[in-house]
C-alpha cells in the first residue's frame, strides 16, 4: 500500500503552522489588541500541540502547551498581548521548530530558559479590562446564554483529519460538555478493506444536544477544524429562558441589551428531538463553508520532487516533439505533418501548464523577512519598517528556493550597513523609522526583485579604498559608477566580520552574485549618499524550458532566449564592411553596439551574404548580435553545462535539437555586458 | 453457518491500535484476510485504540460480508476499545449484529 509517511506529513503541517503563528505574532506587534490575530495564534499553537502529541512529539506538545496557555489567557482577556510576550513566543517558536526537526536530540535547558522568559512576559502584563465595545458587540450572545435550546449538529471532517492530528473524539467530548447529548455515528461511508486507506477518516456524526449555551459555543467546539469540515447546525427548538439571568455585566456597564423575542417567551420544556417544529436552519453564510470545501477540493498537495520529475518528462517530450517536427518537415506525407503540428501544439500547451504548476507567489519568500526584520530591529536597536510589494508575482519554485539565502543576506546588509540608528536619522532630518522595501514585479520573461532602503547609501570612497587595499582594482583605476558599486559583489571584498555577521550562513555578497548568476540572472545596484540604496535582482521566470530563437553562426547552432530578443535586422555585406572597426548600428537614431558572434566564437568561416543582427536587451541596455542565419523559434529544454564547461561565461546552458545535436544557449546578460564594455572602450578611445 | 472455532485464523493485534500504528495493523489484518479464511481477532487488554481501529474493523467486517468469511472478536470490547465505541457514538447506534460482534451480546428477537 502506498502512503505518505505520517511523520513527514506532520512536519509539513507543522511548517505551515509555524508560518501561520509567526505571521500572526508579527501582525500583532503592530496591533496588540487585534482579536483576530490573537485567536489565530492561539489556534495555531493549539493545533500544533494536538498534532504533536498525536504523532509522538511529546516534548513539543508539552512545551507548546505553555505558549498556548499564555495565549489562551490573552484570548480570554486575563492578560494583555505585549511586545515582550510576542518576543518570548517568537523565541519559543524557534525551539518548537527544533523539537519538530530533531525530536530525539538533547536540547539542554533551552526550553526551561524560554519558558521562564515566557512566564516573566505573561506575569509582567497587567490584567486586561474588557473594553466596553466588546460587550456591546455581543449582547445577543450574553442574552441567549440563558436560553435552553436543542440543536442538531451534523458534521464530517476531511479524510485526512486524523492523520493531521485531529481527534474527532475530542470534539464529541466537547459537545457532551455543552449539555445532554445523543451521538450517532454514521459508518455508511467506510469502504471495504481492499480499498481502505486506514489513516483516512470515513465517519460522520449526527449529534443532538440540549444546552443553555449559545450557538457560538457549538462553533467554538469546531473552531480549529472549521475551515475544511462540513458542518450543519440547526435548532430543533426556539430558545427558551432557563434562568432569569439579567446579566450583571450588562447592568454594571450600562450597555443596553435587546433580548431576542424568543427570550421573552414563557418558559417551556424543550421540544422533543423527534418533533422539530419548523426548524430554523443555521448554516454557514453562503460562500462560507461551501467555498472552503470547494477551495479544499481544488488544492492538492504534491511533493516537489514529483513536479521535478514531471518537468523532466515534459522536457523529454519537447525534445522528441522537436525531432518529430524535423522529420515531418522533410516528409511529403501530409498526415504526418498534420500529426506533428497537433503534437507540437499539445506539447506546447502541456509545457505552459507545467510551468504554471511550478510557479509559486514570491510572497512565500517575502513572508520570512518579517521575522528577520523584527529580530534585527531588536538586535540593533534600529526602528525598521518593512514594506513589501508585489507578493503575488509568481516565480518558478526552484528560483524561490535558491533566492532565499541571497535575499536574506541583502536584507541583513541593508539593515546592518544601510540603515542608520534612530539618533542618526533624526540628526539627518529623516523619519526615525528606517524603511526597507522588498518588491517584486514581472518584466517580460524576468522577475525583478528589489531590495530598497532609505539609509545612508553606499560610501563610494570606502568601497574604492577597500577594493584598492585588497587588490581588486589598481589604485586610481577609472571605473564607471556601476562598476564601482558592483565591486561590493567581488570575491574577497566582504570582510570576515561581515561573514560572521550572517549568523554562520557563510554567504557573502560574492556568493549572492554567484547564486543569482547561476539562475541566469543579474544584479543592478544604485545608491545615493544619504538617500539609500536599491539592489535589483533580475531573474528569469523559469529555469526549465524557455522559448528560444535558434540561430546559426558558422556551422554551429545557438539559442538566444526569446524573451530577450527585441528585433531582428538584416546586415548586408556592404553595411558589415562599412561598420568594420566601429561595431555600431544605427537603430532609430540611437547607436547600438553589436558583437560579431562569428569573430567571438572564432568559427573561421566566411560571413553569409545576408547576415542578421539580433537585437537583445536586458532592461535598458541593448546590444546587437550578428549571426549568419536565423533558423526560427525553438522550445528550448535547458540542460546544464558539464562541470568542465561550467565557467564559460558566454553560455548559460545547452539544449538538444530535433536531430539530436547540441546547441549552446547564449548568456544574454553576459553578452550585453560585453557589448556595453566594447561601446565604453570605443567611446573612451574617442 | 459460522465456522467452528478451530477453522479461524487467530490474528493477535499489537498494543498500539491508533493512528500512529494503524497502517501496520491494517497490513497485519489484510494479509490474513487474503487467505480467505475466517479471522479471530485478539485485542490485548492494554491496547491503546482510537477511531482508526474501530473504522478498520468495520471495514474488515464489510469485506468479510462480501466474501462470505467471518470475522469475530476473541473477547468482548473492553478498555480503550469500549471507550472509543462509547465516546464515538457507536454504542448508541449498535444494531443487534454490531452488539454481537463488539460486545458478544446476543439479542433475543
Amino acid at each position: 500500500m502506498s502512503m505518505t509517511d505520517p511523520i513527514a506529513v506532520f512536519r509539513m503541517e507543522a511548517a505551515e503552522l509555524f508560518e501561520q503563528i509567526e505571521s500572526g505574532l508579527l501582525d500583532l506587534t503592530h496591533r496588540l489588541d487585534d482579536r483576530e490575530q490573537i485567536d489565530a495564534v492561539f489556534r495555531g499553537l493549539h493545533t500544533l500541540k494536538g498534532s504533536g502529541a498525536m504523532f509522538g512529539f511529546d516534548a513539543l506538545a508539552a512545551f507548546t502547551h505553555h505558549c498556548e496557555t499564555a495565549f489562551d489567557r490573552v484570548r480570554k482577556g486575563e492578560k494583555p498581548a505585549t511586545s515582550e510576550l510576542i518576543a518570548a513566543v517568537l523565541a519559543a517558536q524557534d525551539h518548537m521548530r527544533a523539537l519538530v526537526d530533531r525530536p530525539t536530540d538533547d536540547h539542554g535547558n533551552i526550553g526551561d530558559i524560554l519558558l521562564s522568559q515566557l512566564q516573566r512576559a505573561v506575569e509582567g502584563g497587567a490584567p486586561m479590562t474588557a473594553p466596553a465595545q466588546a460587550i456591546q458587540a455581543e449582547p445577543a450572545a450574553v442574552a441567549v446564554k440563558s436560553a435552553v435550546n436543542t440543536w442538531r449538529i451534523r458534521f464530517s471532517l476531511p479524510v485526512n483529519s486524523m492523520v493531521n492530528g485531529t481527534n474527532p473524539l475530542g470534539l464529541l467530548d466537547e459537545l457532551r460538555d455543552l449539555g445532554e447529548c445523543r451521538i450517532a455515528v454514521n459508518t455508511s461511508a467506510i469502504p471495504s478493506l481492499d480499498v481502505l486507506v486506514p489513516t483516512d477518516l470515513h465517519l460522520s456524526w449526527d449529534v443532538t444536544v440540549t444546552t443553555d449555551q449559545p450557538r457560538s459555543a457549538i462553533d467554538d467546539v469546531f473552531i480549529f477544524v472549521l475551515d475544511d469540515m462540513q458542518l450543519d447546525v440547526e435548532t430543533l427548538t426556539d430558545g427558551v429562558p432557563a434562568i432569569a439571568e439579567p446579566a450583571v455585566v450588562q447592568a454594571e456597564q450600562s450597555v443596553p441589551v435587546v433580548l431576542p423575542v424568543a427570550v421573552a417567551a414563557p418558559a417551556a420544556l424543550p421540544v422533543p428531538v423527534q418533533a422539530p417544529a419548523a426548524p430554523a436552519v443555521e448554516r454557514e453564510a453562503p460562500g462560507g463553508n461551501d467555498a472552503r470545501q470547494a477551495k479544499a477540493s481544488e488544492n492538492v498537495r504534491v511533493p516537489a520532487e514529483r513536479l521535478d520529475e514531471l518537468m523532466d518528462r515534459v522536457g523529454e517530450l519537447v525534445i522528441a516533439q522537436s525531432r518529430l517536427r524535423q522529420l515531418a518537415s522533410s516528409s511529403t506525407d501530409l498526415q504526418l505533418r498534420s500529426v506533428s503540428e497537433e503534437i507540437e501544439r499539445l506539447s506546447g500547451e502541456l509545457r505552459d501548464t507545467m510551468m504554471v504548476l511550478r510557479m509559486v507567489p514570491v510572497g512565500s519568500l517575502f513572508g520570512r523577512f518579517r521575522r528577520l526584520v523584527h529580530d534585527l530591529a531588536r538586535e540593533t536597536g534600529k526602528v525598521i519598517e518593512l514594506v513589501t510589494e508585489g507578493e503575488t508575482t509568481e516565480v518558478d519554485k526552484t528560483v524561490i528556493e535558491r533566492l532565499a539565502d541571497p535575499l536574506v543576506h541583502l536584507v541583513r546588509n541593508s539593515i546592518d550597513h544601510g540603515l542608520e540608528s534612530p539618533e542618526e536619522r533624526r540628526a539627518a532630518g529623516k523619519d526615525e523609522a528606517g524603511k526597507i522595501m522588498l518588491s517584486a514585479r514581472q518584466a517580460g520573461g524576468e522577475v525583478i526583485i528589489t531590495i530598497k532602503d532609505d539609509g545612508r547609501g553606499i560610501n563610494r570612497e570606502r568601497v574604492r579604498a577597500k577594493a584598492e587595499g585588497s587588490g581588486l582594482i589598481q589604485p586610481g583605476a577609472v571605473l564607471s559608477d556601476q562598476d564601482l558599486l558592483q565591486l561590493i559583489f567581488a570575491p574577497g571584498f566582504s570582510t570576515a566580520a561581515q561573514v560572521t555577521n550572517l549568523s554562520g550562513r557563510g554567504v557573502g555578497m560574492d556568493v549572492v552574485k554567484k547564486t543569482v548568476e547561476t539562475l541566469r540572472g543579474a544584479i543592478d545596484i544604485t545608491s545615493q549618499a544619504g538617500q539609500g540604496s536599491d539592489v535589483s535582482l533580475r531573474i528569469p521566470l523559469t529555469l526549465a524550458i524557455i522559448d528560444g530563437l535558434l540561430v546559426r553562426v558558422g556551422t554551429g547552432r545557438y539559442v538566444i532566449p526569446l524573451s530577450a530578443v527585441e528585433e531582428c535586422l538584416e546586415l548586408s555585406l556592404e553595411e558589415d564592411l562599412r561598420s568594420r572597426g566601429r561595431s555600431f548600428i544605427s537603430l532609430r537614431d540611437s547607436l547600438v553596439p553589436f558583437l560579431r558572434l562569428r569573430d567571438l566564437f572564432r568559427t573561421g568561416t566566411k560571413p553569409d551574404a545576408h547576415q542578421k543582427v539580433v537585437v537583445i536587451s536586458t532592461g535598458t541596455e541593448r546590444v546587437g548580435m550578428v549571426v549568419d542565419q536565423i533558423i526560427g523559434d525553438h522550445q528550448t529544454v535547458i540542460k546544464s553545462m558539464s562541470k568542465l564547461h561550467h565557467d564559460v561565461a558566454t553560455f548559460s546552458g545547452a539544449t538538444i535539437l530535433g536531430d539530436g545535436s547540441v546547441a549552446l544557449i547564449l548568456d544574454v546578460a553576459h553578452l550585453v555586458a560585453a557589448g556595453q564594455q566594447q561601446e565604453a572602450q570605443v567611446r573612451a578611445a574617442g | 453457518m459460522p465456522p467452528l472455532i478451530d477453522e479461524y485464523i487467530l490474528v493477535e493485534l499489537p498494543d498500539k491500535l491508533n493512528i500512529r500504528n494503524i497502517s501496520n495493523v491494517y497490513d497485519l489484518i489484510y494479509s490474513e484476510v487474503n487467505s480467505n479464511k475466517s479471522l479471530l481477532i485478539s485485542v490485548p487488554k492494554s491496547a491503546d485504540a482510537d477511531l482508526s481501529f474501530i473504522q478498520l474493523m468495520e471495514s474488515a467486517r464489510i469485506r468479510a460480508k462480501t466474501t462470505g468469511n467471518h470475522i469475530v472478536m476473541a473477547s468482548p470490547a473492553e478498555g480503550s476499545v469500549l471507550n472509543v465505541l462509547e465516546r464515538g457514538g457507536f454504542a448508541e447506534t449498535f444494531s443487534p449484529e454490531d452488539k454481537k460482534f463488539w460486545l458478544h451480546e446476543e439479542v433475543i428477537q
